[in-house]
């Protein structure tokens, strides 16, 4: 029965994802910040787990289920494709290059702070 | 009142497509750690990145679907399938041990899922050419 953690934490962390999708069109319809912050808050999230040693069904409920279904990959990589279609080319090297820089500076973090709580 | 429904509507889509996508990437990377442990993550992120184009640009486009469908398999299925925190967390977990493997699953992931993006692409131009005949 573990797969039920992972399906209900990808359930909701494509639901709080969803929502800050709607809400950053409303502030900024012509480019994805939204897919931005999530990345790299989840990249955070995911480190600061990672960091605490999370084990079991807590690991794949948050790690495997919620993060992996809040951050998403295909998204990123097609944001970039639509922004170099559109010839908004420093906003999508800006935005690829940003989100691969600070998403894995975010993991780092998150783990360096998952490590001072165990 | 229609407008409560129509967003739980919405809200119920991107959650049931979201935990079909979580479970289908747990299943790959259950199925594909015996490899290596990363290959389930390069697996799901590329497949994505070429499915999220084809239901994005493709389904939409040649089958017309309402818009539950369209954030339900997009948004909720695929959006939830790839991921990004377990490729950000496996290149810097692996960086310092194994710095040539991680830095090949970079290029991988991110060169891979640019050009699965342009072939769905060039897939959802075929289709819609030979729609229109």
């Amino acid at each position: 029965m573990t797969w039920i953690w992972v399906a209900l934490g990808a359930g909701i962390g494509a639901v709080c994802r969803y929502e800050l999708t709607v809400l950053g069109k409303i502030i900024s319809p012509k480019l994805p910040f939204s897919t931005f912050f999530i990345n790299i808050a989840g990249s955070l999230l995911a480190g600061f787990l990672t960091g605490c040693q999370v084990q079991g069904s807590w690991s794949l409920f948050l790690l495997t289920g919620l993060c992996g279904g809040f951050t998403t990959f295909s998204t990123f990589s097609v944001d970039t494709f639509v922004l170099i279609r559109n010839r908004q080319y420093l906003a999508a090297g800006l935005y690829w290059c940003g989100t691969v820089v600070l998403g894995m500076v975010a993991v780092g973090a998150g783990l360096w702070l998952g490590t001072l709580t165990v | 009142m229609f407008k409560i429904w129509y967003k739980i509507g919405q809200v119920l889509a991107v959650f049931g497509g979201g935990m079909l996508g979580g479970l289908g990437r747990y299943g790959v990377d259950q199925w594909l750690s015996g490899v290596n442990s990363l290959a389930g993550t390069m697996t799901v992120n590329l497949l994505g990145c070429f499915l999220l184009t084809f239901t994005i640009y493709g389904l939409d486009l040649n089958l017309d679907l309402p818009e539950w469908e369209i954030l339900g398999i997009g948004t909720g299925l695929v959006g939830a399938f790839t991921t990004f925190s377990t490729f950000a967390l496996h290149f810097v977990e692996n960086i310092v041990q194994h710095p040539v493997g991680a830095v090949i699953f970079l290029i991988v992931n991110l060169v891979g899922g640019f050009a699965c993006v342009f072939l769905g692409y060039l897939a959802t131009v075929q289709l819609e050419r030979r729609r229109r005949g």
